[in-house]
């Protein structure tokens, strides 16, 4: 091994030879070192050592919030000492390689397979072949059955955790829901573990104990001659049948990051931001987010605005965001609105306002935020056709678009994004022509203006991405379209949106196959994942580390047809991969929904009416104002 | 709907008040670049709560200058960079608000009030002062620059060009302080400009350093002197 700097951990010439070294150095503002508690020998209580690795790059895992909530939160504890990992880019991956020098943590440069845990989050497919990277390049055994008594424990939770099987060889410990109440029990249940005494596999039943606490050793997967699940088996009646979500109940009392990290480069959203809510009342059948994180649990205005002072202070950011599903429909918008727009203002801090509804409230909103600049908008109608958003159960009327449009010219906005998705269940070739009418009905609102609101020509882009059935979701049955009919109707759309002020931008299409094959794979696809890393694919999130080739030949390799995955329709009875966990919604609700999208009956928000979807069990959020009036 | 929206406020006085700082960046911090270092001053100005004047128009910035942009990799000991409050308050307090807010390794090691500011600190930048440190660097810099006596062309790519350099014309004095320390004195700033880097480059091509010896090197920027002593 060379020689190590000891200040910079990594030789200079390494980091002269690398884009962007300081993403390797940590040492930002808000960084936590504990370096100190740990030098001081055996008066000491032991320092559980977590290591949260995100399967991308510095500058996009940055932005998460889950790291943000997350790595505060351990640290806030005295026996913790939480750390980060991301992915080396390409470069400095080539260097660890050739110096043979392991991957290691921001904080303390330590190799990861000195952790006592380590923590993946999930937040999209295309990162499971980088966790395997991570792995590796962290000296630790990627298969969970090849890790010894002295391997750390890996375990893996986040946004697409409800189907854990294509990971299932990997990961020790799937952590189902919110992590903030479940970490602080498994680290507790970890400092019962004697390595020494107690055998890894006893320590991981014991950890099933703890609710939301999956452990893939413990299951097994018996199939049919045709590919689908006959059984989903316990190998020891110990461990639950089924793993229920754990939530956080009241968003109020919970932790929040007061004093988040300052990246020393420039990440993707370098941004403070506040947490609005948990869930999403909507009920597009579409979404995984809407469904899984079920109920709408709130933060009240007064926290939130304390939150934002707090985090603007301790950061000096210059740029204030919302995060949550669908932030217009926060309760209590208008006063938030109101008092966070006198905050900025008096701060000169720019306030970003996303996903508000189409209606002049908000406009009203927006302009009282923005005095000065007016950039783009996005509406999202996801559907060309009135038919189809019903279908997706997406309660946006043509007309709303076309008013709010027009007060969007009107009020000085002349770059609009309409977003839409192709390949929805039971589209047809009118739905995508629909698509490009709207967008030139949202043209035609600007021609019909008086000409002395016309100063500026308007922009309006069509973006598309094609529609992947998730796990969790009333269309977890449905067929995803192939290459083909991708192919058509991309470019039936794009023929029909040849006019010089519209813009036309759309994704990938080999990309969301293999997205598709996750989403919805099974434990098989996990030797896909391995395959494909082992021939070179990591960063598959990045089109240009993408190979389409390489799924296909792994697929091939292990005689796994993609059609089964992707294109195939589920029939009612069908055992997914993923009917052991249960989000809080029951797969009886999300079939009465996918009956519902076939007759284009529309299901009503949860805050108006109860849908009795199974979240109702968390006894919390938007569900209490049901349980009241029942 | 997205909409992104700033707010600024007018800036009523109509005086600011300017000063010039002299910052030192080591260990981490010195593998910053330039746009990150800035970015990391303007958010520790905000934590520290200094009264800070920003431009005027639609995109309002806050109101600071570095004498010399600084590479990736380079250390600094008393750098200039000019900042404008919208408040005289005392430089000590300036020092100390901006030293607890700013990360380990970025220090602010001096401050002064510019009684007659000028506009443009860049362009009063004539020259640098770096310390190189490195395996057996210090013959090679005395074969290549003080005995022989041929040009040094140096070809670097910037923005799809290759450009030459003559190094010579830009040194203007070594000191060779020990067998791998060098002190170099050479022409700085927007008119020419010598970047350390640029003369390991020359050294490794033309000695026996090796390139990842070169590229080992401690690059320690100790000065840089700006016209009238600035």
């Amino acid at each position: 091994m060379v020689k190590l700097e000891k200040e910079l951990f990594y030789p200079r010439h390494v980091l002269r030879q690398v884009e962007k070294p300081a993403q390797y150095l940590g040492q930002e503002w808000n960084m936590i070192d504990k370096s100190e508690n740990m030098d001081h020998g055996q008066d000491m209580l032991p320092m559980i050592r977590f290591g949260f690795c995100f399967p991308d790059l510095y500058e996009i895992g940055m932005s998460n919030m889950a790291l943000r909530i997350i790595y505060n939160l351990l640290n806030q504890r005295a026996d913790v000492w939480c750390e980060r990992f991301f992915s080396p880019a390409e470069d400095m991956r080539g260097f660890l390689h050739k110096l043979n020098i392991p991957l290691v943590s921001l904080e303390s440069k330590t190799p990861l397979n000195q952790f006592d845990i380590v923590g993946f989050t999930l937040q999209y497919e295309m990162s499971f072949p980088t966790i395997l990277e991570m792995l590796d390049l962290g000296e630790i055994p990627i298969h969970r059955t090849k890790r010894t008594r002295h391997s750390p424990i890996v375990v893996a939770g986040g946004p697409i955790v409800y189907n854990p099987e294509p990971l299932a060889d990997f990961i020790d410990l799937f952590l189902i829901g919110d992590g903030e109440e479940l970490l602080d029990e498994l680290i507790d249940l970890y400092k019962t573990w004697d390595r020494n005494k107690e055998s890894r596999e006893s320590f991981l039943l014991r950890c099933t104990k703890l609710k939301g606490v999956y452990a893939p050793q413990f299951y097994e997967f018996v199939y049919n001659a045709d590919g689908t699940i006959a059984e989903i088996k316990r190998t020891n009646t110990a461990v639950p049948q089924i793993i229920q979500k754990r939530i956080v109940k009241d968003l109020n009392k919970t932790y929040f990051p007061d004093k988040p990290i300052v990246p020393n480069t420039q990440i993707i959203h370098d941004r403070a931001y506040l947490e609005l809510f948990r869930g999403c009342s909507r009920g597009c059948r579409f979404c995984q987010a809407g469904m899984v994180y079920r109920p709408v649990r709130e933060r009240s205005v007064d926290l939130l605005i304390e939150q934002a002072k707090n985090v603007l202070d301790s950061t000096g950011y210059e740029q204030l965001g919302l995060l949550s599903l669908s932030t217009g429909d926060y309760s209590e918008l208008p006063e938030l609105g109101e008092r966070l727009i006198e905050l900025c203002s008096e701060q000169q801090i720019n306030l970003s306002l996303p996903s508000l509804r189409l209606d002049s409230f908000s406009f009203d909103l927006m302009s009282k935020a923005s005095q000065t600049r007016r950039t783009g908008l996005t509406f999202a109608p996801e559907a060309g056709s009135q038919r189809l958003r019903d279908i997706i159960n997406k309660d946006i009327r043509e007309t709303d678009l076309l008013k709010a449009a027009k007060i969007a010219f009107t009020g000085g906005w002349h770059r609009i994004k309409l977003y839409f998705m192709l390949g929805l269940p039971f589209e047809n070739e009118e739905d995508v022509l629909e698509i490009a009418q709207l967008a030139k009905n949202v043209l035609q609102v600007y021609h019909d203006l008086p000409s002395e609101l016309r100063k500026r020509r308007p922009q309006i882009t069509v973006s598309t991405s094609f529609f992947i059935p998730k796990p969790w979701t009333p269309f977890q049955w449905v067929r995803q379209i192939n290459k083909q009919e991708m192919e058509e109707k991309q470019s039936l759309l794009a023929e029909n949106l040849r006019v010089r002020t519209l813009d036309y931008q759309w994704h990938d299409y080999e990309l969301s196959l293999v997205q598709g094959i996750i989403a919805r794979g099974d434990r098989r696809v996990g030797q896909v994942i391995e395959e494909v890393w082992r021939n070179g694919g990591w960063l598959e999130s990045w089109s240009e580390y993408f190979s389409y080739e390489r799924w296909l030949a792994a697929l091939e390799k292990y005689n796994l047809d993609p059609d089964f995955y992707i294109t195939r329709e589920r029939t009612e009875a069908e055992i997914f991969p993923w009917d052991h966990i249960n989000p809080g919604v029951n797969k009886s609700f999300l079939l009465q929904e996918y009956k519902k999208s076939q007759k284009g009956q529309l299901t009503s928000e949860c805050n108006i009416s109860c849908n009795y979807c199974g979240a109702m069990q968390y006894e919390t959020g938007v569900c209490l104002l049901h349980v009241k009036q029942d | 709907m997205k909409q992104e929206c700033v707010f600024y406020m007018s800036n009523k006085t109509n005086k600011n008040y300017r000063y010039r700082l002299a910052y030192s960046r080591t260990g981490a911090m010195s593998w910053l670049a330039h746009l990150d270092l800035l970015r990391n001053f303007q958010y520790a100005c905000r934590r520290a709560k200094l009264p800070i004047a920003f431009t005027k128009g639609y995109n309002p910035r806050q109101i600071m200058e570095f004498a010399l942009p600084v590479g990736v990799g380079i250390e600094t000991r008393k750098d200039p960079v000019d900042l404008e409050l919208l408040e005289k308050i005392s430089v000590e307090s300036i020092i100390t608000k901006l030293n607890v807010n700013l990360p380990n390794g970025i220090k602010i090691e001096s401050a002064k009030y510019l009684d007659y500011p000028v506009k443009s600190l860049m362009s009063l930048v004539e020259a640098a002062a770096y310390t190189l440190k490195t395996d057996n660097l210090g013959p090679a810099t005395e074969k290549v620059i003080l005995v022989d006596s041929e040009l040094i062309i140096v070809k670097r790519k910037r923005k799809g060009k290759t450009q030459e350099y003559n190094l010579r014309e830009l040194i203007l004095k070594v000191e060779i302080i020990s067998n791998n320390e060098v002190k170099l004195f050479c022409k700085a700033g927007s008119v020419a400009n010598l970047r350390p880097d640029m003369l390991l480059k020359a050294l490794y091509e033309r000695t026996e350093i090796t390139k990842i010896a070169a590229l080992d090197a401690i690059i320690v920027r100790d000065n840089v002197y700006l016209k009238n002593g600035g």
